[in-house]
């Protein structure tokens, strides 16, 4: 299978990944997402935390979708918040397929963020999570 | 990136120890080993984590899935975790309570002939 990552920079305080939705992409985006919280300013002690949650929100994505969609995560300083969307391009597999028993990944993220939010629509699901910088 | 697995059959349990990162892509592999060891018999597993760098909830659910296979035989998990990195992590979700976590290999089977490195030669790699 091919494989393909998009990465750029939108502003200087923001940066985008899009990877494909495959389990193994799930290491790069932790990667990345702690070294740009690294970049951002924010103490080695809380980038654990910001690893594991990006980690675990696209983790969840590659389970929900098929490895033909993207994974798209933004990471941008926001006010003094490091803040991470993971988004899901979903298509339009049937609902049976799309459901998976995320509680755990669910639990893991909304303890390690300092404040998380899930947007569900009909085309995507976008995960938020936000630390302070300091 | 794939994860290291050695298996040590012991007189008390056997011990599979873990090393590299358990996350979405290297669940099923370590999975996969566990259902085998278990379907062989062995349902007194000790996981040693001493040398996992990284454990996300998929990790933690091949755990719970091993542990009700385990128990359906009458036997037990205990995990050895060695940083608070990876204690954090069952803590957080509450594993802690229901899974029996320990420092090391030798409070879960009492002192034996050393603690099995992941590298060393009962060496399983899958992936």
């Amino acid at each position: 299978m091919e494989t393909w990552i998009r990465a750029g920079v939108i502003e200087l305080s923001t940066a985008e990944l899009v990877l494909p939705a495959v389990a193994d992409q799930a290491r790069t985006a932790r990667i990345v997402a702690a070294a740009a919280a690294r970049r951002a300013g924010m103490d080695e002690t809380a980038l654990d935390a910001v690893r594991l949650a990006v980690g675990e929100a696209c983790a969840r994505a590659t389970q929900r979708a098929a490895p033909s969609e993207e994974i798209d995560i933004t990471m941008s300083d926001e006010d003094g918040w490091f803040v991470v969307q993971v988004r899901e391009r979903a298509g339009k597999l049937a609902g049976d397929a799309r459901r998976v028993d995320c509680d755990l990944a669910e639990t893991v993220i909304e303890a390690l963020s300092q404040e998380c939010s899930q947007d569900v629509s009909d085309d995507s699901i976008v995960t938020r999570m936000a630390w302070p910088i300091r | 990136m794939e994860l290291e697995i050695a298996v040590r059959h012991l007189p008390k349990a056997t011990v599979v120890a873990v090393g590299g990162e358990v996350d979405v892509f290297t669940a099923p592999q370590l999975d996969s080993l566990l259902a085998a060891q278990i379907q062989e018999g062995h349902t007194t597993l000790v996981l040693d984590f001493t040398h996992v760098e990284f454990l996300d909830s998929t990790g933690l659910g091949v755990v719970v899935k091993a542990i009700k296979r385990c128990q359906d035989d009458s036997g037990s998990i205990s995990v050895v975790v060695a940083t608070e990195r990876i204690r954090r992590i069952f803590e957080i979700t509450g594993l802690d309570r229901s899974i029996r976590l320990a420092a090391t290999v030798a409070e879960v089977v009492g002192p034996s002939d050393g603690d099995l490195d992941p590298g060393g030669s009962d060496r399983v790699v899958d992936g």
